[in-house]
Parts: structure tokens; C-alpha cells; sequence
């Protein structure tokens, strides 16, 4: 304060002498116009020490912030008008924009805040989980561009023994140099594949694990040497449980005998009848004690989980045996149905409606799945009846131009699957087992009973981090007990949940990264925790996604109330500066020219 | 006093010079010799004459630049050139210093007094120093660059060029401490022709067979060294010197694997032990087909063109024929071997070529020949081709008539004409030199004629348009049919010459004034019948139509009097059409069967009360344990890769699994070994980095081979009480809506 009335008054005295000065110049011209110079010069120079300022009123929205998250660029936000605000650490010191500022938890900021009431997001946005805390704000998120790399994925990760791995997922490809996508684990490389279009590319990987327990497979992305990502992919393998198999043949052939010798190798217990004469069967048990069998009950088909008919045999039966059949079926037996003719002769069999087609006349025949592209070697039959596509069924095995071969429906709990391939065998013989085994083990596999398990779980979030909170929710078929759910020794204690008595959730921490181990009523379940770094354009999008859904599901809530505020203004000290090179100029200028 | 100083001055110089000269001299050969050594090493693997290379280059650079620069011409005289040059305040009379003084003039002489003192004060030039230092510069690039091509991958240096030869790969190997030298002479089997061979190394990549003797020096006496083969084989060695330092082995290899030096009791690292096993003769042939089918009038010759190949050398060729001759019952076999006519001399790869002339090995019409390629290599291992069919048709039998006198006919007529056709053709031309060439065309033509209408009438089997039928307004060339008349007896050919009469009477007589069908029917372009088109399956009008383009050639040649030539042509259709003709026809031969009387009171009484109903048991072994083991291994391994040591059971687990690991590394050595090294220093308990186990994991993946998919129960979600309720539910909603 005391300085500027110091400056002021120099500037007087200044001014003060300067125009005595003129005043006294000997030279007279001009000097008015000299004094007016001296005088504009001298105040400008005082304005330069104190420039001017002025008060000016602005609507401003205090109760708005713009909260800045993972993927946030610093060019698209530094000018954001308004609070810059983040709650992630790293985000934070990466950024250096100058206004930001670094909030701890953001439901405990806006609890303390609760004049806001509009969030302006930028970036990648907010987990799933964070979101329902801003249900009764006013949001509007600002995305930024999709990530690069893996931005979705998922594979079955509790397999059977002999299962495939399926990895199945996105990959966003920038740039023109391909990427591949490798495959890798316990010493190989099951599959592999080349990314060159841009844009997201859906890709399929397959393996078939070969351990019993667990292993971390590789999912890895190669440009050229660099490698891109590495992302783990866990995986738990079971053993396989067999299945009980009763065959039924109106006559021996070498189908059945093949398919009962494999079935056999593989110590699947299995019965084996084939008709003789009327009411004279020829049985093999083959890992199985006696029974009776010349008559077909519910006590024989209950103990089955798969029963493999033909069609002739079917039609031999009594009225009474294709009823308990038929019931067996609906409380979830499999039924195999091998169909040669042309018309249905029993009521289990009349939903397959078949045509013959001579198109195969003379040619091989090419087995293939439907989802699948890898065909089946050529087998040597003439293939002339077909299985109509109708409404309910679903074909599990197709010839090559699209004609359907196994089709299979629900009946009930049970599934009824019906196929018109007379021999099978012809692979064994030729050497191809693995296209025999694929066969039988789609077709068996898809039809037999489901066994019920005790319990279930899954995890939630599907992709846990070291460090997250996880809830592990369980299914039990006895809705009456609370399940035994402990941890590093430590008993959990499970919420029922209100509208599902038999479901039961708790919630954890990932403590370990890696394998965990959950204990469930005695038996342990293994879930896998990812590191910070692990699928990290998966989780971006999968934030970016919830962020997107949830604020479109937003209703609009009124338009926050704006507010003038009063803002000081300082004028430009190059307006004082020009007035007063021009006014130094002319009297330098006057002294020397003219 | 001066004087000699200056003088000494110089000479000390030229010493110094002369010395610095040869130094600078041998920096600059070695640097251009190292240079071109390791070039020519990494572009010809002669790795045993590096050295002699580099000395003998080091020897012709050195001469040269010395020739070029030689020090022994550094003198006294030229180095005071050199001082007048580079000082001028030397005056240019440096020179002058080196004369004796008494020689001198006067003047000379007091100039010589003057350069003196200013030569003591000068400072030693350092252009030498200079010259040196950059020559030792070369010397180090030439350093750099030779390591740095020694360290290059070896691009021009294929693995398949010279893996045969005597350079196995350079693989790294631990030696035991007391190991002084060793070395090991492989030499192998004659049949190879390879040269022995010595190396310094303990694994091994060798002809099966091959003898490999091990001499081994120790620096210290060793009581006992033993070699163990694939784990189970324990060779004891005997000390060549009985002092134990000096030990040798011999040993001659037939089975791959693995083995392990054991000195006192200690062992050591694993060393490979590779077969290449000596592969049979691959034979190619390219020429003929595998079956080939000579018709009449080609040449009874077959030209047959192969390509042999073998690893070492073939040493016999031949091709082993079988002729087949004669049908039904009296079919009889000759067999015969016939030789290339080309000496073999261990070559390794030939194409030879040979014709066979059938007839000269006795072949007639109708019969067959069988033969396929027999080859020998120098081993005594003998490969043999694929078998080759040759048949040459016989003519007599087209034209027989068996077969069609009795059983179905379905088309003999025109069968009839085309064996008509060929037999006046064969008449005609026997006939030839007695009748005018006038005749002769007229009846070629006629002929033609005949073949023609043959060829029209199977035409219309297939739905052809004849060209009677196209928009001509019935105005047939009747010639045409009398020609035919005149020709022969043709049946068929009447009735359906007939019926096309008929046809023709009848759209004669029905034309009406303004009966616009008819009209329009003789304008339309109107085809056959289509279920006349449709009449026979496909591969049937496939097989016509063949006949019917061998008849076309036939009346072309018939046509334009090239008798001679139509001959093969209706060969050819006349055994089509008798091909079509068996393929419509089942021939059953008739057989003598006696039968056993029946017991009329026996049969049909439905009882089936003695019927006993068979019944079999058998449950299987449990199976091998071993995939199981090796499956659960794999993930034992994957545990430790996260950084877990073994638990007692994983342990135990991992030992079990061993054996399998040995005996595949003995099977195949050059895959397993690596990983069963890395097994045991896994199981000492070392911390392996993770490759090392990926490795093994490979391996035992490896091991357990391609896993096959088995059915396997599947498993639904708990089934609550809910559940049900609500499957039941639908179920009645199901039966109530009556679905």
C-alpha cells in the first residue's frame, strides 16, 4: 500500500519536473504539444506499475466438477473451464495439468460436497461397481477413443479332462503392421493366429489343455519381435466323469461292435444287448455287474445315463418298454437314435422327419460341426437319407453342404438325438481316431444326462485384481442349509439372497495374486487373481462400456442452477505501453529533427 | 663436440625410424589379414585351417606392404630431406651435416656450424609416431570387424549341407573338472562311404552303426570311469596306461539315446547319442499311369520313366513284370525281371528310363501286365514301387457274342451294327487291292453313311437333335435309309426307321387348312422328349456320349476314304458299347449245390425254447498310469513356476514320472535330452527360470502325445426346488394346451 502512494507521488514529482522543464526549454515551439507528451508519458509509466483493473460478472456453475479417469488425455482436458478433479494416484501425477486436483474416494468427496450435483467424466470412465454411488447426479461422460489391443476376451476356464480351450474375444488393431496372436502354455504353442485388418477383429483360439489341475496358459500379442501384451489365461482341468451306456441293437453290426470295443478301451461301463431271435438277446456287461435286461424298466433306464438305440429295435419293443422310454427320457436319460429308414415306425422317433436326397450318389461322405470349419475325413458310405430341419431341434452335425445328419431335441429333462450316419468305423479303420472320438464325443456328450451338482459358484468381477473386492456367489440344490464357505482358514458368513433362498453370496478381498483357494462345504474351489497390469484394455472397455450404459440409462435431471460471480480483470499493460513509446518518441524526436 | 651430436642426432633417428616403420608395418598385415580370415571363415567353413589361413595371409600382407613401404630404405640422407622439408630455418642444408668436414668448403663449413646448433634445438618429428598410431587404428577395426563376423549369425551356412558331413552342430557341453582332453573317433559304417572322423565332444550325431571309440585323459589318476548308456548300461572302462590317467572305449552304436560319463563315482552332464538311420530308396515314377489301357492300333510299347534317390547310394535297379494271359480258369502267370541297362556305381540319385516292348515279351490281345519297380541300396535295404497296370484290349473278344446270346439284351442292334461296321471295314479293306479305287471310296463312303445313322440313333438316346428333325419339312433323304438296307441286316434299325414313317404319315395326313398346331409344329424348333432326354443316369449319357464322339471320328475317316484309320475309332466306340452293355447286366454263374433234405416236422414250429441266450462279462484293467501321472506333473511344474517349492507329494509325484522321461529320452534323444537335463537340475532343486520348465513341460506334453475327446457326463446347475417347481409348471401348461 505504502509503495504505491510512494510510486504515485514520484510520479507527480516526475511529472512535476518534466513540465517545469519544458516549461523553461528555450525553444518554445511546440510546447504545448511537448508538456501533453511529458505528461502521457509519465502516466502511462505509473499505469505500467499499477494496471487497471475492473470487476465483472460471470455465470459459473459451482456445483459442477469434471472428474478425470484412466485413459483421460491431456490435451482434451487441460482447458476445461470449472474443477479438475481425479481419484486415481497415477492418472494424477502423469498428467500435470496444473488445476487438477487428487481426491481420495469419490463418494466420500461428493458426501462432503453436497452442493454438487453435476460430474462432467472424462477417460475411460468408472467401474461398474462405483457407479450406482452417482445414481442421483447429473452425468455426462466424454469417452475417450477405444483402446488398443485385447479389449475383450473370455475362455472356459473350469474344463474336463479332454475338454478344448476356447478363447474367444476382441482385438482392436491399429496401425498396418499385423499382429499375431499366439497361444501359449506348458511348453507350447496350441494355437496361433494374424491380425491384419484395422479395426476390432473377433478372433478364436483353441487348445486342449493336456494337465490335470491347474495352469496358466499365455494369451500373447506380437508385433513383428515386440511383444504387445502378454495377458494370463488360467486354467483348471478335472478329470472327466464316465458315463453309463446301455446299447440296444436289433442285429449285431460292426457299428455297434466298434463303438462298444472303443467305449469299452475307454472303461465306460456299458451293457450291451443285441437281439437274436424273438425275445433272445445276446448281452455283454462290460464293466458292469448282471442284470436283467430282456426287459427294459424304469429301475434299468434310471441307473443309465445314455441310452443308444436304432430305430428297428425301437419298433421291436413293447408298447410298456417305449413308455418307460419315453419317461426315462423326460426325467433326463439321453436317447441315441440310429435312423436308417425313410419313415418313422415308433412315436419317439416321429419328430425326425428325414428325405432322401441322390446328391451323394457315388460320393464320399463329409462330416462336419456346424460351428466349426475343420471337416471330418470322407467316409466311404453313399449318404441317401437326410434329417429335415424343423422348429425345436438343433443340428449337432452337419454334411458339408449344410445337409443335417445328427439333429437332437428336448424331450422333457432328457434330450433325444437322432442320426441317420450308418458306420462310423470306417475311421478307425482308416486310421483317423480322432475324428471317430470327436464324433462319438459330441454326440454322447450332448446327449447324455446332466448330472445335477451339489453346488455351484462363480465369481464376480469375472477378472479380479490383486487387491479388489470380490463376491463369490453359490448355488446349492438344498436351499435349507447355509453353505460352509471359509478362506485362509478364516470362516465367511454367506447372505442369503431374498428372492433365490438357494443362492448365497459373500464377499472377499483378493489378497494373493495367483491361484486362491476357496473352501465350499469341504470342497476346494480355485479362482485365479490377476495382476495389476493383466488385461488391462479388457478392463478399459469393459469401464467404458458400463460408463457409456449407465449414463445413457440416466434420467435428465433439471439443469443445475448457474450463479453470477464477480470477477476481477486486469487490463493489458500493452495499452499503456504504445501511448507511451509514442509519447518518448515525439519528444526524442523533437529534440533531434525538427 | 656439436657436430658429432647432431650427427648422432640423426642416426639415432633413422634407428628409431626404421623400428617404428616395422611395428607400423605388422599393425597393418594383421589388421587386413584378420579381416579377410574371418570373411573367408564365415563364407567357407574351413574352421580346422583358420590358423593356417591367418598366418599365411598375415606372411603375403606383411611382404606386400613392405614392398610398398620398405624400412630398410629409411636412410640417414632421406630423413635430412625430410628435416629440410618439414624446418625451414634448417635452411635446406640439413645434407651437409652428413658430409665429413673436411670435405666441406668454407662456407659450407660455417653453415654446417650454424644447422648444428639449430639441429640440437629442434624437436623430434612426430610424423612416424603419427603413422603408427594409425595403423594400430586399423589393427583394432580389423579386430573388431573380424569378431563381429565371427559372431554373425551363419547365413550361407545351411544346416542341410553340411550336417552330413563331418561338423554336427557345435553343441555346449559341461566337462567334468578332471577331464584333461578327450576325444572321440566316430567312424562309420562302410555302406556310408563317409570318412572317419574325430571330435571334441561328447555328443554324438552318427550313421547307425557306426564304431565310436572314446579317449579320454584325466589330470589326475581316477580309479574307476564308467560310461552309462541310456541309464541302464554300465560300461566300465580300462585305463589304457594303468595309471589311470589314459582310458579307452570302444563301442559300436545301433540304438540312440542318451549317456553319461562317471568318474569315481561322480557323473556328469548328459551327452546325446543321435542315429541317422540309413532310409531305403525312394522310387518316383512318372511315367505311365498306374493303370494304362492299349487299344488297337496304338503301339504295343510302354515307355517307363523313373527317379531313384537314395541317402547313400542305390546299388540295384530292376523291374519285376507279371504278365497275365489267357481268362476264366486258364489264366497263367509268367514272371519276369527286366533290367535297366545302366550301371548303378553307388550314385545317389539317377532317373532312368525304359521302354518295354510288349510283344517282344510275349503279350497278346487281351492280356495284362503287372510290374513295379524293385530298387537296392548299398546297405542290402530294398524299396519297391507301387504296382502298375498295363492292359492291351482284345479285339477278338469285343467281337464275340458270348455274353448276348443268352441273359438280357437290351440294345444288341446297334451292338450288331458297330461289330457290322467293323467287319466290312476290315472286308473292304482285305478287298482293297482287287477292286477300282472308285469302288473303294464308294463303299468307304457308304460306310461312313452307315456310321452316321448308327451314331443318330444313340443320339437320340440322349436326347440329340438328328438333323431329320430340325425345321425341315419332313423331307427326309431316303437314300440315306436305302443305303442302309443295302448294307446290312439291321433290325432295329428297320423298326425304327419304320416308326419314323409312321410318324411322318401321320403329320401328312392330319395337316388340316388352318389347323394352326400343325402349322406351328413344323416351324417350332421342337426337341426330343424330355423323359427320352432323362432316360438314363448320368455317368450312362457320359459313357454314350464317348461312343458317340469315337463314331463321329470313325465316319469322318470313313468319310474321307482314310479306311485304314477309322479302324481304331470304331475299336474304341465297339468296346464302349459293350462296356454299357455289361454295366446293365447281373451275371450269376451256375453253380451245383447240393442241399441237405429238410426235416419238413422241424421247420416253422417258432419254438425257441432250446435257444440259450448268450452272455459275456468282461470289465477292463485299470488304465496305464502313466498319462494320468504326467497329466498331474504338468501342473505340479506349473506350481513351481510360480515361484512354489515342491511339497513332499509333488515331489514324490515328479520322481515316479521320471522313468518315462528316461526312456523317452533314450528313444529319441534329440528332443528329450535337453528336457531331462532340466529335469534333473529342476529336481536338485535349483531354481530353474521358467523356460527350463516350459521345456520340461513341453517334453512331458510330448510324451502324453495328441489327447483324443471322450464322452463325458455333462453337468448342470444345482436343480433347486424353484427349478423344478417351475419345470413342472411348464410341463403341465404343456399337456393342458395340448402341444
Amino acid at each position: 500500500m505504502e509503495f504505491k502512494y510512494i510510486a504515485i507521488g514520484l510520479c507527480l514529482i516526475l511529472a512535476a519536473f518534466l513540465s517545469l522543464k519544458e516549461w523553461q526549454r528555450a525553444n518554445k515551439a511546440r510546447k504545448i504539444w511537448r508538456l501533453l507528451a511529458s505528461s502521457v508519458a509519465v502516466l502511462c509509466f505509473a499505469l505500467f506499475i499499477f494496471p487497471i483493473s475492473y470487476q465483472v460478472k460471470r455465470p459459473e456453475r459451482p456445483h459442477e466438477i469434471n472428474l478425470l479417469s484412466t485413459g483421460a488425455i491431456k490435451d482434451s482436458v487441460k482447458n476445461l473451464k470449472g474443477r479438475l478433479l481425479t481419484s486415481d494416484a497415477r492418472l494424477f501425477q502423469s498428467l500435470k495439468v496444473p488445476k487438477l486436483n487428487l481426491i481420495a474416494d469419490l463418494p466420500y468427496f461428493l458426501k462432503s460436497q453436497p452442493e454438487i450435483n453435476q460430474l462432467n467424466i472424462y477417460g475411460y470412465g468408472l467401474n461398474a461397481d462405483e457407479l450406482p454411488a452417482l445414481r442421483d447426479y447429473r452425468l455426462s461422460f466424454h469417452p475417450s477413443a477405444i483402446p488398443e489391443g485385447l479389449i475383450s476376451v473370455s475362455w472356459n476356464s473350469r474344463l474336463k479332462s479332454s475338454e478344448t480351450l476356447v478363447i474367444q474375444g476382441i482385438y482392436k488393431q491399429e496401425g498396418t503392421v499385423p499382429v499375431k496372436l499366439l497361444l501359449q502354455g506348458l511348453g507350447e504353442n496350441p494355437d496361433s493366429l494374424i491380425i491384419k485388418t484395422k479395426g476390432e477383429n473377433t478372433f478364436s483360439l483353441k487348445g486342449r489343455p493336456r494337465q490335470t489341475g491347474q495352469a496358466v496358459y499365455h494369451l500373447i500379442a506380437l508385433r513383428g519381435k515386440d511383444t504387445l501384451a502378454k495377458e494370463p489365461v488360467p486354467v483348471e482341468v478335472q478329470p472327466a466323469m464316465p458315463l453309463k451306456i446301455l446299447l440296444l441293437a436289433a442285429h449285431p453290426d460292426f457299428e455297434y461292435k466298434f463303438l462298444k470295443n472303443w467305449l469299452f478301451e475307454k472303461q465306460y461301463p456299458l451293457i450291451f444287448r443285441s437281439r437274436i431271435s424273438k425275445d433272445k438277446y445276446s448281452t455283454d456287461f462290460l464293466n458292469k455287474e448282471n442284470t436283467n435286461v430282456s426287459k427294459i424298466n424304469a429301475s434299468l433306464l434310471n441307473k443309465m445315463d445314455l441310452l443308444l438305440i436304432d430305430e428297428e429295435e425301437l419298433a421291436a419293443l413293447s408298447a410298456e418298454e417305449l413308455t418307460s422310454i419315453r419317461r426315462a427320457v423326460d426325467s433326463g436319460l439321453g436317447l441315441v437314435l440310429r435312423i436308417t429308414g425313410l419313415k418313422a415306425t415308433t412315436v419317439i422317433s416321429k419328430p425326425f422327419g428325414r428325405y432322401e436326397s441322390p446328391e451323394l450318389k457315388n460320393k464320399t461322405l463329409t462330416v462336419q460341426l456346424p460351428e466349426q470349419n475343420r471337416p471330418f475325413g470322407p467316409l466311404p458310405s453313399e449318404q441317401a437319407v437326410f434329417l429335415r430341419t424343423s422348429e425345436g431341434a438343433q443340428p449337432v452335425l452337419i454334411e458339408k453342404t449344410g445337409k443335417v445328419l445328427v439333429d437332437s431335441r428336448i424331450s422333457g429333462m432328457g434330450k433325444v438325438t437322432a442320426t441317420v450316419v450308418p458306420a462310423t468305423y470306417h475311421w478307425l479303420l482308416n486310421g483317423r481316431k480322432e475324428d471317430y472320438s470327436d464324433f462319438w464325443s459330441t454326440l454322447l456328450t450332448r446327449t447324455a444326462r446332466k448330472a445335477a451338482s451339489e453346488a455351484s459358484w462363480s465369481i464376480d468381477p469375472a477378472i479380479p485384481v490383486h487387491r479388489e473386492r470380490i463376491n463369490i456367489t453359490v448355488d446349492l440344490q438344498d436351499q435349507q442349509k447355509a453353505p460352509l464357505i471359509s478362506r485362509n482358514g478364516l470362516r465367511l458368513s454367506p447372505l442369503q439372497n431374498i428372492a433365490l433362498p438357494f443362492q448365497w453370496q459373500v464377499s472377499s478381498w483378493a489378497t494373493e495374486q495367483g491361484w486362491n483357494k476357496v473352501n465350499l462345504n469341504g470342497r476346494t474351489a480355485s479362482f485365479y487373481v490377476y495382476g495389476d497390469q493383466d488385461w488391462k484394455q479388457q478392463r478399459n472397455m469393459a469401464k467404458l462400456k458400463a460408463t457409456s450404459a449407465f449414463v445413457k440409462g440416466q434420467e435428465n435431471i433439471a439443469n443445475p442452477l448457474e450463479t453470477n460471480v464477480l470477477i476481477t480483470k486486469k487490463v493489458s499493460i500493452w495499452w499503456f505501453f504504445f501511448p507511451f513509446l509514442m509519447a518518448v518518441t515525439f519528444l526524442w524526436y523533437e529534440t533531434k529533427m525538427l | 663436440m656439436v657436430e658429432q651430436e647432431a650427427g648422432k642426432r640423426i642416426y639415432r633417428w633413422k634407428r628409431q625410424w626404421r623400428i617404428l616403420r616395422v611395428l607400423q608395418l605388422i599393425a597393418l598385415s594383421l589388421g587386413f589379414a584378420l579381416l579377410i580370415c574371418a570373411v573367408l571363415v564365415h563364407m567357407f567353413p574351413f574352421a580346422e585351417w583358420e590358423t593356417v589361413i591367418f598366418v599365411s595371409l598375415f606372411g603375403i600382407a606383411f611382404v606386400i606392404f613392405n614392398l610398398i613401404h620398405p624400412f630398410w630404405k629409411i636412410d640417414a640422407p632421406g630423413i635430412a630431406r625430410y628435416l629440410d622439408r618439414q624446418f625451414p630455418e634448417l635452411e635446406e642444408s640439413t645434407g651437409i651435416l652428413l658430409r665429413p668436414s673436411n670435405e666441406l668448403s668454407l662456407l659450407e663449413r660455417l653453415q654446417q656450424q650454424k644447422i648444428k646448433t639449430l639441429l640440437t634445438r629442434i624437436q623430434t618429428p612426430a610424423t612416424p609416431l603419427k603413422k603408427l598410431g594409425l595403423s594400430i587404428l586399423v589393427m583394432i577395426t580389423g579386430f573388431g570387424f573380424s569378431f563381429m563376423i565371427s559372431h554373425f549369425k551363419l547365413v550361407n551356412y545351411s544346416p542341410e549341407t553340411y550336417s552330413q558331413e563331418a561338423r554336427p552342430g557345435v553343441i555346449k557341453e559341461r566337462v567334468p573338472a578332471q577331464i584333461a582332453s578327450f576325444s572321440l573317433k566316430i567312424s562309420a559304417p562302410a555302406y556310408t562311404g563317409l570318412p572317419e572322423r574325430k571330435q571334441q565332444q561328447f555328443s554324438v550325431k552318427a550313421a547307425t552303426g557306426s564304431l565310436l571309440k572314446w579317449e579320454i585323459r584325466t589330470n589326475e589318476p581316477v580309479k574307476k570311469l564308467k560310461l552309462i548308456f541310456n541309464d541302464r548300461e554300465v560300461a566300465s572302462l580300462r585305463s589304457a596306461d594303468g595309471l589311470g590317467i589314459a582310458w579307452s572305449f570302444l563301442k559300436a552304436i545301433h540304438q540312440p539315446g542318451f549317456y553319461q560319463l562317471e568318474l569315481d563315482g561322480k557323473k556328469s552332464d548328459l551327452y546325446q547319442l543321435e542315429l541317422i538311420p540309413d532310409l531305403p530308396v525312394s522310387i518316383r515314377i512318372t511315367q505311365p499311369k498306374a493303370h494304362t489301357t492299349i487299344d488297337f492300333g496304338q503301339p504295343q510299347r510302354l515307355s517307363l520313366t523313373l527317379h531313384l534317390n537314395d541317402d547313400y547310394g542305390i546299388k540295384d535297379a530292376a523291374i519285376s513284370a507279371t504278365m497275365a494271359s489267357g481268362k476264366g480258369e486258364g489264366v497263367s502267370f509268367t514272371e519276369k525281371k527286366l533290367l535297366f541297362n545302366t550301371a548303378f556305381n553307388n550314385s545317389k540319385s539317377m532317373s532312368l528310363s525304359k521302354t518295354i516292348n510288349l510283344k517282344s515279351l510275349g503279350m497278346k490281345p487281351g492280356d495284362e501286365l503287372y510290374f513295379f519297380v524293385k530298387a537296392l541300396d548299398n546297405h542290402g535295404q530294398t524299396s519297391r514301387s507301387d504296382v502298375y497296370f498295363v492292359s492291351i484290349v482284345d479285339t477278338a473278344e469285343l467281337m464275340s457274342m458270348a455274353g448276348m446270346t443268352n441273359g438280357i439284351n437290351l440294345v444288341p442292334e446297334y451292338f450288331r451294327s458297330q461289330r457290322q461296321i467293323i467287319m466290312d471295314t476290315e472286308k473292304l479293306l482285305n478287298e482293297k487291292p482287287g477292286i477300282t479305287e472308285e469302288s473303294f471310296k464308294n463303299r468307304s463312303n457308304a460306310l461312313g453313311i452307315d456310321q452316321r445313322l448308327l451314331r443318330l440313333r444313340y443320339g437320340k438316346f440322349l436326347g440329340e437333335e438328328t438333323e431329320t428333325a430340325i425345321g425341315a419339312d419332313h423331307d427326309h433323304d431316303h437314300g440315306e435309309g436305302h443305303v442302309h438296307e443295302e448294307g446290312h441286316a439291321h433290325e432295329e434299325g428297320h423298326e425304327h426307321e419304320g416308326e419314323e414313317h409312321h410318324e411322318e404319315k401321320e403329320t401328312k395326313a392330319t395337316p388340316k387348312f388352318g389347323d394352326v398346331k400343325a402349322i406351328m409344329d413344323s416351324y417350332a424348333h421342337k426337341h426330343d422328349i424330355a423323359e427320352d432326354a432323362t432316360f438314363f443316369e448320368p455317368e450312362l449319357k457320359a459313357q454314350l456320349k464317348a461312343v458317340l464322339t469315337e463314331m463321329w471320328s470313325s465316319e469322318l475317316q470313313l468319310r474321307t476314304y482314310k479306311t485304314r484309320e477309322a479302324l481304331p475309332f470304331e475299336y474304341k466306340a465297339l468296346r464302349l458299347l459293350k462296356d454299357l452293355q455289361q454295366k446293365s447286366r447281373a451275371y450269376v454263374a451256375k453253380t451245383t449245390v447240393k442241399v441237405a433234405q429238410l426235416k419238413e416236422e422241424k421247420r416253422l414250429s417258432g419254438e425257441l425254447d432250446k435257444i440259450a441266450q448268450p452272455l459275456q462279462k468282461s470289465s477292463s484293467e485299470p488304465l496305464d498310469k502313466k498319462t494320468a501321472l504326467l497329466k498331474r506333473a504338468l501342473s505340479a511344474l506349473e506350481s513351481r513356476k510360480a515361484g512354489a517349492a515342491f511339497n513332499t507329494e509333488e515331489l514324490s509325484l515328479l520322481r515316479e514320472t521320471e522313468k518315462y522321461m528316461v526312456v523317452a529320452a533314450s528313444d529319441n534323444p534329440a528332443v528329450f535330452l535337453p528336457a531331462l537335463k532340466g529335469w534333473r537340475k529342476l529336481m536338485t532343486g535349483s531354481n530353474s527360470p521358467e523356460k527350463e520348465i516350459e521345456k520340461v513341460q513341453g517334453a512331458i506334453g510330448k510324451i502324453i502325445g495328441q489327447e483324443q475327446a471322450v464322452p463325458q457326463l455333462p453337468s448342470a446347475p444345482p436343480a433347486s426346488n424353484l427349478y423344478r417347481k417351475y419345470f413342472n409348471a411348464l410341463k403341465k401348461g404343456e399337456g393342458a394346451n395340448g402341444i
